[in-house]
């Protein structure tokens, strides 16, 4: 016991909290989502000039959205019975649907863009370097402001990696070397996700199922 | 009790103490629930790093003692047990807060 209780330095109640907060990233969810939002935008942008504009629309619809669906049933059905359930202060509360809203405008953005480069609307490169600056920009303000939010300090690395493969695909968008933007988008995301699955493995070893089947 | 028996268990622990938060697993669990609002045996569990009987004993002590209020339930079937801090437990666990801090300055 003595052990267990020495694992928090003191009884600081924000260190508490705050430890109690964070560790419902620990399952490496949001990670994965992150890295798999840039894999299957640059692997539906790549395929974007090897189909027919219908095929290539479809299939990156439903890449993208099997794999974002199954990481949320993941975390609905594997994670959450494993994590349990606590409900965080009023505070807190709304730091998390903060979390939840934030997370569903970056999916159904991402969705958006795709849909509109694949059916030949919209290019993000057609504005320049300067779309790199705004694009890069703007997701690493993003994802700092909610890393400070949220007490997520990983999300300061997984988001600066986001916004550096956003950036650097916009520029090789523009130099004309798109091979090289679609490389960075598949290398970077697969870090994130690589983080993701660490941590993903990490914490199905240190929480077995059978925790919830004793839970009565 | 005799009197030497008693003055030797004040050396060991002062009266004024609550000695049902005092115990250290005890106390761990209730600092959680003092920052969350409500939490599942599982995520007691997890954050404590208790085993499941430590837990349930030390959950049920502090329900015994009005401190902490169970709730059972199914969720999709599956039992949940949320367990969340009384008004009681708060002002005991404040109080505690205080004595302490008095106490080891």
């Amino acid at each position: 016991m003595d052990e267990n209780i020495t694992k928090i330095d003191s009884y600081d109640l924000e260190k508490i909290e705050k430890k109690a907060f964070s560790s419902i990233f620990q399952d490496g969810i949001f990670d994965m989502i992150l890295g798999y939002i840039l894999v299957s935008y640059s692997l539906s942008t790549y395929l974007f000039d090897s189909l027919l504009p219908v095929w290539r629309a479809i299939l990156s619809l439903i890449i993208y959205c099997i794999g974002i669906i199954g990481l949320f049933l993941c975390k609905r059905y594997v994670t959450q019975p494993r994590m349990g359930t606590a409900i965080f202060g009023y505070k807190r509360r709304n730091r998390q649907r903060i979390l939840v809203i934030m997370t569903s405008i970056l999916v159904v953005l991402t969705l958006v863009i795709m849909i509109l480069t694949m059916t030949d609307t919209f290019q993000l490169g057609s504005l320049g370097y300067g779309t790199a600056a705004i694009f890069g920009g703007s997701i690493l303000l993003f994802f700092m402001g909610l890393a400070f939010m949220l007490d997520f300090n990983r999300l300061y690395l997984t988001g600066s990696l986001f916004a550096i493969a956003i950036g650097l695909n916009e520029v090789f968008f523009v130099m004309n070397k798109t091979i090289y933007g679609y490389i960075s988008q598949w290398t970077i995301g697969g870090i994130i996700m690589g983080i993701g699955i660490t941590y993903f493995i990490i914490f199905l070893t240190k929480h077995p199922i059978k925790a919830r089947e004793n839970n009565e | 009790m005799s009197n030497n028996e008693r003055k030797r268990e004040n050396l060991k622990q002062p009266p004024f103490i609550n000695k049902i938060i005092h115990e250290p697993a005890r106390l761990l669990i209730i600092s959680y629930l003092y920052v969350l609002e409500r939490a599942d045996l599982i995520f007691l569990q997890n954050q404590t790093q208790l085993t499941w009987g430590n837990i349930s004993s030390h959950v049920a002590k502090l329900e015994e003692a009005n401190y902490v209020n169970i709730e059972k339930k199914f969720v999709k079937k599956k039992p949940q047990t949320l367990v969340s801090l009384t008004d009681e437990g708060r002002k005991k666990f404040e109080e505690y807060r205080t004595i302490m801090r008095q106490f080891l300055n």
